[in-house]
């Protein structure tokens, strides 16, 4: 921490020209401190603080802040209404400083008095206050760590000798081994068929995605940037078209492949009824979409561009937040589900077309489970890995768009 | 004097109200009547063949052409060229035309064969469906195999034709306004578009349809068309017993209208009003539940880090988003092992003697902890799991928030003289809640439908009620996992069963839907921001 030193002073200016300059206090500060005066400003009255020869920043606040306002800078205050003024003057060991301007009235009076007092408290403060943060810090560690047993235990298994199923007596295993890992590449055709059902679904991630983001992007497009007779009817067709449970929705598909599309290649199918319906998922970005003004595509088309490329050049730049929001959430929706792509695959699925979801989940099942449940553990967490840092870039993403339908960027 | 006022009123209104139904009839249908009356000859065989007035009606334009030529000197020089073109919309007349083609192969192909099958009292009327079947060709010694009428192909056939029919009828009704609006446009002599300026407007005004088509295309064919099929599936026997005993399959279920409705609302003869009764008010209770407690919790998180005091709030936050991260049905089946009968939880405490403890006091008779096999212990158990997996979430967008709120708040407020308690309940409570609101409303929809944490949990869940057992369920179920084992689980596949479900759990999502979607003025929201 510097210690400054110089005289501090308020300058008071009033129609250009200085009208007053209070000194408040000589030589560096090496305590808290609060100095307090008052003085009768008028509107239009400018405030500077200054320590030796630098002009120190501040914020001011009030009850209301169009009383004193900070111009851009920080770096002077424009009082905006006649009155009798407070003006503090904090400053901290920890090298803060504060000027704080209020209008003085009884209440506030009898503050300057009360935070004087407090000054002395607030070395205390800081001093009694270390045990409580250990024990704080500790408290969160020890959440954490309890939330994180069954990652950990996951990890444990996959590196554990001698599995027979799950139902374990101990946590930490009495014997460690790689053997997992290799089997899941290794010991393939039946029931573990992991390399197999990597490429199968990261094609078919791969392929939906492209198409997905196409149609969310095109109908939220569509809906934030038009304004056509239907577009309110559309909107809430959409929304209740939306509400009928997808997994009958996914059994009439799978009829429809079945009996009407003759489609027999699993893999299509999935790709096909993963990205057909997604234009219903436009609300977070038609919401992203709207708040970027529509001056700028009026500027453009006065420019003479015609709405494909207001699209294409414009919108889409400026898009990136969501672009990315919906391309990574319809990149690792086929990674997570078992439920509707078995549906769409039919009872008569082979193990070859699963994704890695449906073939992991079927290593879980009564007659695999006590050879196999190592080799899950280690294909989990090799899917893990991938997944969760994709999760952990898109949350920055996901945490405005939940609260705001405006992504941060 | 208000007497006589109010009952004016009452007749007045309602007799206003049939009045706008009537007036936006007329308004739809009145073009129509005046191009058949005033409209040429062209206009009025529209009305036959789908926009055949766009290939007679002409109009000439003068065009004014900037041509770049090059003067003596070399110098480019723009020219103005007047031409005289003649333009037919033909374009539009191909459109309409074609879609009448299509339309028409539609019902040729689709409706016709499928329509006299449909038999609305039963599809398999003797003789209307054919069944297949296979007899030995007597000369070469092989099976010979016809295959049979498939009834749901009949059912969906229909059903496309019937869309398209309608469909049809709509466009067919604008291409007749379309085409007498272009003949009073030359009439008057106001300009047609060309096809080129109809090309051009697909990319600009009308952009919106060129970008919607293809996704309106695939949400038809794959959303829309499969929940008509399903809400009609809820009328037929579908996947239940026939009078031999079998169980009907896609190819061969009829009519039933509501009859099965009835056995199945039935107290007497059916065990499922009782159990959807009581899955609907266990569905609710528990989107109550997951909803407001990992609210809570989240809040709670997100306080504790965001304080002061904390040290690597990252690291933190970022060990929570781990929890998170792992795919659900990884992470959930791992606590299901956990807690099982004979998993580590309830080892750990039999080496503990907790579980001695419990059972000599009477508190549980088997001897472990029935997390997930005793139905109420399921219930609390699979809530409590449930905020594991949902703290974090609300964490993470608490803290978004918190982080967001403008500090000169809580510095204004502390001058005041507010104490940190005060603070909390008047600046960050009503800030959170009000970001929230939205979330927190559509988070209990979607619990409503929370199908992982539920089913993971307690898929391998055993039941030993009999009206549960009867209609394939448990006592933990939600509305949409009693649904996943109708159709997918189990022995049983009932699939109009399952239709009934999906259509009663379709009203309550609605009805839930509209309601709070009234509350939240969304609509004029989107222009402001703009």
């Amino acid at each position: 921490m510097e210690y400054k030193s110089g005289a501090w002073k308020a300058h008071i200016i009033r129609d250009g020209k200085l009208l007053k300059r209070i000194t408040l206090a000589g030589g560096a500060s090496a305590k808290d401190e609060v100095i307090a005066f008052f003085v009768e400003l008028k509107k239009g009255d400018i405030l500077y603080l200054t320590q030796g020869d630098r002009t120190v920043g501040y914020r001011a606040l009030g009850a209301n802040d169009a009383e004193a306002m900070p111009d851009e800078e920080g770096r002077k205050v424009i009082i905006g209404r006649d009155g009798t003024y407070d003006i503090h003057l904090e400053t901290y060991i920890r090298g803060e400083e504060k000027l704080l301007i209020y209008e003085s009235d009884e209440n506030s009076v009898s503050l300057a008095k009360t935070q004087r007092h407090n000054h002395g408290r607030m070395v205390r403060h800081k001093v009694g206050d270390v045990s409580l943060t250990v024990f704080h810090n500790v408290f969160i560690a020890a959440l954490v760590l309890f939330w994180l047993i069954p990652v950990v235990w996951l990890i444990l298994v996959s590196f554990t000798d001698g599995l027979h199923g799950p139902s374990m007596s101990s946590f930490f295993p009495k014997a460690g081994t790689f053997r997992h890992y290799i089997d899941l590449f290794t010991r393939t055709g039946g029931v573990n068929q992991f390399p197999t059902w990597l490429a199968n679904t990261l094609l078919v991630s791969v392929c939906s995605t492209i198409v997905s983001t196409l149609f969310v992007l095109a109908t939220a497009f569509a809906f934030s940037r038009f304004r056509f007779k239907k577009r309110k009817g559309l909107m809430n067709l959409s929304m209740i078209v939306s509400l009928f449970p997808g997994m009958l929705t996914m059994l009439v598909s799978y009829y429809l492949f079945e009996y009407v599309f003759h489609i027999d290649a699993g893999l299509v199918r999935l790709i096909i009824a993963y990205s057909a319906g997604a234009g219903l998922g436009y609300l977070v970005a038609k919401g992203f979409f709207d708040t970027i003004p529509m001056d700028i595509d009026e500027a453009a088309k006065i420019d003479g561009a015609s709405a494909a490329r207001v699209f294409f050049q414009i919108l889409v730049p400026l898009s990136k937040p969501i672009i990315v929001y919906t391309i990574i959430t319809s990149f690792m929706s086929p990674w997570v589900d078992f439920v509707f792509a078995k549906i769409i695959l039919g009872p008569q699925a082979q193990a070859n077309n699963y994704t890695v979801a449906i073939g992991l989940f079927t290593m879980l099942g009564e007659g695999n489970i006590a050879d196999w449940f190592g080799v899950f553990a280690a294909g989990a967490v090799l899917v893990s890995i991938p997944l969760s840092t994709l999760f952990m870039v898109v949350q920055k993403y996901y945490v405005g768009g939940v609260t705001g339908g405006a992504v941060k960027g | 004097m208000s007497k006589p006022k109010k009952k004016e009123k009452g007749p007045k209104e309602k007799y206003s109200f049939w009045k706008k139904i009537g007036r936006s009839f007329k308004g739809y249908f009145a073009p129509l009547g005046d191009a058949m009356r005033y409209g040429d000859w062209a206009t009025r065989l529209s009305f036959l063949i789908s926009g055949f007035g766009f290939f007679v009606h002409h109009q000439y334009q003068e065009v004014i052409e900037h041509e770049i030529i090059t003067d003596e000197q070399g110098h480019p020089d723009s020219v103005a060229i007047k031409r005289r073109v003649h333009v037919v919309q033909w374009l539009r007349g191909v459109f309409f035309l074609l879609i009448e083609v299509l339309a028409i192969l539609a019902i040729i192909f689709w409706g016709v064969p499928n329509f006299p099958k449909l038999g609305l009292n039963n599809l398999t009327p003797a003789g209307t469906l054919e069944n297949g079947g296979c007899e030995i060709n007597f000369e070469t010694g092989e099976l010979d195999c016809v295959k049979g009428d498939n009834a749901f192909l009949v059912v969906l056939n229909s059903v496309m034709a019937i869309l398209v029919i309608v469909a049809f009828f709509f466009i067919h009704i604008a291409s007749i306004k379309s085409v007498y609006r272009n003949e009073e446009n030359i009439a008057e002599g106001k300009h047609i578009n060309s096809a080129k300026d109809d090309m051009g407007s697909l990319i600009n005004d009308h952009f919106y349809m060129t970008v919607l088509a293809l996704p309106i295309l695939g949400i038809l064919v794959f959303t829309v068309v499969p929940t008509i099929m399903m809400i009609l599936i809820a009328f037929t026997n579908y996947g239940a017993k026939d009078a031999g005993g079998a169980t009907v399959t896609i190819d061969a279920f009829k009519w039933e209208g509501f009859n099965l409705w009835s056995s199945l609302f039935n107290l007497n003869s059916s065990s499922f009003l009782v159990v959807f009764g009581q899955q609907l008010i266990w569905t609710l209770v528990w989107a109550f539940f997951a909803t407001f407690t990992c609210f809570f919790g989240g809040l709670l998180l997100a306080l504790l880090l965001n304080s002061k005091r904390t040290k690597f709030p990252k690291v933190w936050r970022t060990g929570f988003v781990i929890t998170i991260a792992v795919p659900q049905f990884v992470s959930l089946m791992l606590v299901r092992y956990f807690l099982a009968d004979n998993g580590i939880v309830n080892n750990l405490l039999s080496q503990w003697g907790w579980t001695q403890a419990a059972q000599a006091s009477g508190f549980i008779s088997t001897p472990y902890f029935p997390f997930l096999s005793d139905p109420t212990w399921t219930k609390v158990t699979v809530i409590i799991v449930n905020c594991w997996v949902g703290f974090p979430y609300l964490m993470l967008m608490i803290s978004g928030i918190l982080m967001n709120i403008p500090a000169d708040l809580y510095e204004s407020a502390r001058i005041d003289g507010a104490s940190k308690a005060r603070m909390f309940r008047s600046i960050t409570m009503p800030y959170i809640l009000q970001v929230c609101t939205p979330y927190l409303i559509s988070s209990f929809v979607s619990n409503i439908n929370n199908f992982n944490v539920i089913y993971l949990l307690t898929s391998d869940g055993v039941t030993q009620n009999q009206d549960y057992i009867n209609v394939s369920a448990k006592e933990s179920d939600l509305l949409i996992t009693w649904l996943y084992n109708m159709i997918a689980g189990g022995a049983k596949h009932e699939y109009y069963m399952a239709s009934i479900v999906g259509i009663m759990m379709f009203t309550i999502s609605t009805i839930f839907t509209l309601v709070t979607f009234t509350q939240s003025t969304k609509g004029n929201r989107e222009r402001r921001m703009q």
